[in-house]
């Protein structure tokens, strides 16, 4: 956590209502990451928490994000609005962000896996790159 | 011609397809769905699988006695990009505000798209039925409101009431109301019927429930016929603010320390309790904010009745009566009847002495 | 109309009704059927003889030491849970709410006590109701003397204390037939009030008072 520093627009540094949030939010989805953690690695199975669904105070949802921290993967994907995927600083856990074109938050998850569903191809996107590619060698071969 | 029309319909997996939408991009869109309806993230790709299986629906809207403000809201949320190319797949075949035509030619155009749907097509409807006067209170192009909700019914696979009025009566129906105003579902009842309420209800919430109906038919509705997905959490128990009722810090009055603080609303009349949306988690405005966070307490405007619960900045469990004079009343007769029994009891007692001395004394 | 709705709507006017009706009644008839010329010469003037009632009020909320042994348990639980409930009807937040909207009052200096406090106090109080409830089924006095009275009035009372916290920790189903049930034991217990033997509410200073003050008027101790 020391160290280290997220790039992103904090869009009301420090005004939090009444300036104590009561409550362990912050630490519960901790807590809740930490057993998603055990779980992937004794289990292999992925898990997720939707963020945009939980009740948090306006303070809390950038603790949680100073929180997780920032790791070695920062990806942004132009898909009809912004898609960043990163990797928080602890390995396995990673955070989701997709938004639309006007930057309205469609979806804000944490996701516990080896790597993101998202990223993952999936398989009728690779048959049609064995027969684009196919087409393209054949094509080639002929001229 | 019904059959081979419904088999010639696309797909929407086939028009994604022939627009050139990858299906990460699909995917991305669906994980907004997901989100919305509080699926768990990792349901994504099962949904996206469902929705691309799905074939072109066509879709009659049919304003009644409304203000227009679900279809205001509604269409609030065509974000270009994807959301707008799934609602052009979903072709909203009629609908007096947004289309062009006007008259005989709509009303030909709305029937034609009943035929060559027979069986299969969405209606969607907003507004309550009037009841009175045999449904005179309301008529368009000669007919009563009932008599047109009936004749679309009729072919319609499932019926989506949106908004309050719609589901059960919304500010038609609020005391004394004059137009016997009822919801859909008192006039239409062999239909499947998805209620989804507010005033307005939140705009994802109605695109979400129509794309969850795409995906998986009508999806499991509590006993307001209401979607679950939705409307299953009070906004009490999904408030961020729920802590502070919980220990006690209650704004007084408006714009006092405890509302600056930001503490529960609860004694300015926030419905919050009582009420079953998704405003606290799905928020208003592409998710910008809600009542409560603006610092107003719920209205509880998706609940049957809304407007009949007494005084919006008076708590849940006010009085809902109002006394002229009974209970004065009846103070007064309790005070009379208590001072009658006492003296005949008094009289009857001194009677009853005298009576018992005489037969001494005898 | 809810059940929401009419609980607190009709339900409640009407109980309140009968309530007002009926307390005056019992009250002032109870009062005024005393009223007897006595005849003895008042050893006492009245403002001492008062004072006289005052004291009374007081001395016979204890029990006499020759008696406390036999009976502490059932004072001290009786104490408790009706301490519980006055806290818990008069300072908690949500009845705060109510009482002030039932009486068309603002009184902003009313204090509350934090909900978590009035949760234990709910579950210390229903705890106790609980004790007093079995020793009544129990005691070989109190068995044979309880009647319909007061096990009814027993039936309403856990009806209101069972309803308030399954309310509070949302509980049981769905919040608004909770609060409605709750609602709707509290408008039970004020129809039933006037007739049964929670009138003793009303009863019980006037009653120590004027024995008191009576005893005090004719020179006697009390």
């Amino acid at each position: 956590m020391t160290g280290q520093s997220i790039p992103l627009q904090i869009r009301n540094p420090g005004t939090v209502p009444g300036g104590n949030t009561i409550g362990g939010g912050v630490q519960a989805i901790a807590f809740e990451v930490v057993s998603a953690l055990d779980k992937l690695l004794e289990t292999g199975q992925t898990s997720t928490i939707d963020l945009k669904s939980l009740p948090m105070a306006p303070g809390e949802f950038q603790e949680i994000r100073n929180l997780l921290g920032q790791g070695e993967i920062d990806i942004t994907l132009d898909l009809d609005g912004p898609t960043r995927i990163r990797e928080t600083a602890f390995a396995g856990v990673w955070w989701i962000h997709h938004a639309d074109a006007g930057g309205r938050v469609l979806a804000e998850h944490i996701e516990v896996s080896r790597v993101p569903d998202f990223l993952v191809t999936p398989s009728e996107d690779i048959t049609q790159a064995v027969m684009q590619l196919r087409a393209r060698l054949q094509g080639a071969t002929h001229e | 011609m019904n059959e081979s029309t419904r088999r010639e319909r696309p797909t929407i997996g086939q028009i994604l397809d022939q627009n050139g939408v990858g299906r990460r991009r699909f995917l991305k869109y669906c994980a907004g769905i997901t989100a919305l309806m509080a699926m768990p993230p990792g349901a994504t790709r099962a949904f996206a699988q469902q929705l691309r299986a799905a074939r072109r629906p066509t879709v009659i809207y049919m304003p009644f006695q409304e203000c227009t403000g679900c279809l205001e809201s509604l269409t609030r949320s065509f974000a270009p990009s994807l959301e707008s190319l799934i609602f052009e797949t979903i072709s909203l075949d009629y609908n007096h505000t947004l289309q062009a035509a006007a008259g005989d030619a709509a009303e030909e155009a709305r029937h034609e798209a009943m035929r060559d749907a027979w069986g299969e097509y969405i209606l969607i409807c907003d507004g309550s039925i009037p009841t009175k006067l045999n449904g005179q209170y309301g008529t368009s192009a000669g007919h009563s409101f009932i008599e047109q909700l009936r004749e679309a019914a009729e072919g319609a696979a499932a019926i989506v009431a949106v908004g309050v009025c719609a589901s059960y009566g919304g500010v038609g129906a609020a005391y004394p109301n004059p137009t016997g105003a009822v919801g859909i579902s008192e006039i239409i009842t062999d239909k499947p019927i998805i209620n989804v309420p507010g005033c307005p209800p939140i705009p994802e919430v109605m695109t979400g429930t129509l794309i969850s109906f795409l995906a998986s038919g009508v999806p499991e509705l509590d006993k307001h016929l209401r979607p679950k997905a939705f409307f299953g959490n009070t906004i009490h128990d999904r408030c961020y603010r729920r802590r502070f009722y919980d220990r006690g810090l209650f704004a007084e009055s408006f714009d006092d320390e405890g509302a600056r603080n930001g503490w529960c609303l609860y004694k300015l009349g926030c419905r919050g309790p009582t009420t079953y949306n998704a405003c606290a988690t799905i928020k208003w405005n592409g998710g910008t904010s809600w009542p409560v966070e603006a610092g107003h307490g719920c209205l509880g405007c998706s609940e049957p009745g809304f407007w009949d619960q007494g005084g919006f900045y008076e708590p849940v469990t006010a009085k809902l009566f109002r006394d002229s004079g009974q209970i004065a009343g009846a103070a007064a007769a309790g005070i009379a009847v208590g001072a009658a029994a006492a003296l005949a009891a008094n009289r009857r007692k001194k009677k009853l002495s005298a009576a018992a001395d005489k037969e001494t004394s005898s | 109309m809810s059940l929401l709705e009419f609980s607190r709507g009709p339900m409640l006017h009407a109980a309140l009704i009968i309530f007002v009706f009926g307390v005056l009644w019992r009250l002032v008839a109870t009062i005024l059927l005393s009223r007897r010329k006595r005849q003895s010469e008042p050893r006492n003037p009245v403002g001492k003889s008062a004072v006289g009632g005052a004291i009374a009020v007081g001395s016979r909320s204890w029990p006499h030491p020759e008696f406390i042994g036999r009976t502490a348990f059932g004072e001290a639980v009786g104490y408790g849970y009706h301490l519980g409930l006055f806290a818990i009807v008069l300072l908690g937040a949500p009845h705060v709410v109510f009482w002030k909207n039932l009486f068309g009052i603002s009184a902003t200096w009313w204090p509350t006590l934090p909900g978590g406090i009035v949760s234990i106090l709910s579950i210390a109080t229903i705890f106790l109701m609980l004790i007093a409830t079995i020793r009544r089924m129990r005691h070989p006095v109190l068995r044979r003397i309880s009647n319909f009275d007061d096990w009814f009035t027993l039936v309403i009372l856990y009806a209101l204390m069972l309803t308030g916290v399954m309310a509070v920790f949302g509980i049981g189903g769905r919040y608004e037939i909770i609060l409605a049930a709750h609602i709707i034991s509290f408008n039970a217990l004020l129809i039933w009030f006037p007739f049964s033997k929670l009138m003793h509410a009303f009863y019980i200073f006037p009653s120590r008072f004027f024995n008191g003050y009576l005893h005090s008027r004719k020179g006697a101790a009390s």
